[in-house]
């Protein structure tokens, strides 16, 4: 089982990781989607590696108040991108 | 309903070839490429977002047609239900209490109705009738040998909860009736399962949460002596049952792969056997064959979860047809006694 001060360091990778890397990128696809667009085949691939990869460290740092936090905000963009990217399938 | 019997009607018993596009035509593409569509607005229409859906739906989507395709085929050709067959079919006697409740049955379709009035001259209408078997223990007079004994331990079997499906003018019609029941079925056990899987994990995983915050990680990680306690043991428990679901429902791939699993295995959710039945007039299990009795081959359908179903293709004539007052003067004295 990781330790608490492991799980700290974890906590602040994967926060760094998900502001500076994820987060942008997911913005910019959720802009794409505002605008009308479909998901693209990389920006799919992107968004499911994305939510794969919560639902594995959400188990890990399930005590962490601030994972979890981070864990809900994550869903809901990405519900609100492949909700758009679904409606804009609808009307292609 | 109508796009989907338009499917099953023009590809009947040819549904082998449909996902290769070497062997379709434009329209049979066409024709594939919508009931794609059906099927993600029947389940999940947002799978639509993800790039590709409909290429890798082609092949579950036409694995499940040619599956019921096949199965409704196999169901034996239609038989008349009226007044005569009553007495000589033992089928219709054993669907029916008598042929007033028979007549009933038919006459309280509005579908029925409305098809003897869109076509005037046709003497009668195919339909599918569906019903659920039931069995009963009972203590009953039977003749053992040349003895009569009382208080025999009898099986008594009702066919109860009759249904009439999608009437048409002609076999071919109501056969299409029966896929297209079934396949709206299928359709419907995907998304009601899919909601009711993610139901179950999110519950799973709240629970998960609440054990864990009665429990420090202090004690949970550190003192053995805390790992075999109710909570721990629980916490235990779940866990293993969160690894052994596979089906997160997290994210569109989820259900994508949810969706193409059953489509893709059909014959796993939607099966037909023939139930072989021998009763006597009363309707009453006979196991030794010499003994009186009559031998029924039923067709029971079984879709998904729920309770198999006694399925027949029957035809009814027009002349047998209660007057709309009469089943009216009925519905008022049932709802107000």
């Amino acid at each position: 089982m990781t330790s608490g001060r492991d799980k700290e360091g974890i906590m602040v990778a994967l926060v760094e990781r998900f502001e500076k890397q994820r987060l942008p990128r997911m913005m910019d696809i959720k802009a794409h989607v505002d605008q009308g667009g479909a998901l693209r085949e990389d920006e799919f691939a992107f968004l499911e590696q994305v939510m794969e990869d919560a639902r594995h460290n959400v188990h890990e740092l399930e005590d962490i108040p601030e994972c979890q936090h981070l864990f809900v905000k994550l869903v809901r963009l990405y519900e609100e991108i492949v909700g758009k990217a679904a409606e804009n399938a609808d009307k292609l | 309903m109508a796009f989907l019997q338009e499917v099953f009607h023009r590809f009947r018993g040819h549904f082998g070839t449909w996902n290769e596009t070497a062997d379709s035509g434009p329209n049979c593409a066409g024709m594939l490429s919508d009931a794609i569509e059906y099927v993600v607005d029947k389940t999940f229409p947002r799978l639509r977002a993800i790039p590709g859906y409909a290429r890798r739906l082609k092949s579950p989507v036409a694995t499940t047609f040619r599956h019921i395709d096949e199965l409704a085929e196999g169901i034996p050709a239609l038989f008349p239900c009226s007044q005569e067959s009553f007495h000589s079919d033992p089928r219709v006697r054993a669907f029916f209490v008598n042929p007033q409740h028979m007549r009933e049955v038919f006459s309280q379709s509005q579908e029925v109705r409305d098809l003897f009035e869109a076509h005037p001259h046709s003497a009668e209408c195919c339909v599918l009738l569906c019903v659920h078997k039931e069995e009963k223990q009972t203590l009953g007079t039977a003749l053992v040998g040349d003895t009569l004994r009382r208080e025999v331990l009898q099986t008594a079997v009702n066919f109860v909860g009759h249904r009439v499906y999608a009437p048409g003018i002609d076999e071919a019609d109501a056969r299409q009736a029966l896929k297209c029941c079934i396949f709206n079925a299928l359709l419907a056990h995907i998304k009601q399962s899919g909601n009711n899987a993610k139901r179950r994990v999110l519950d799973l995983e709240n629970r998960l949460r609440m054990l864990r915050s009665e429990l420090p990680e202090s004690r949970w990680s550190e003192d053995t002596d805390t790992r075999d306690t109710p909570i721990a043991m629980q916490i235990r428990e779940i866990e293993s049952s969160l690894a052994q679901t596979d089906l997160r429902f997290l994210t569109l791939e989820d259900y994508l792969h949810f969706a193409c699993n059953i489509l893709n295995n059909p014959g796993r959710f939607i099966s037909s056997s023939v139930v072989h039945l021998r009763l006597d007039q009363m309707s009453i299990k006979v196991d030794d064959p010499e003994a009186p009795g009559k031998d029924l081959f039923v067709s029971e359908i079984l879709i998904t979860s729920q309770e198999p179903r006694i399925a027949a293709l029957v035809r009814f004539p027009r002349s047998e047809l209660l007057p709309q007052s009469e089943i009216t003067a009925k519905s008022v004295l049932f709802l107000h006694g």
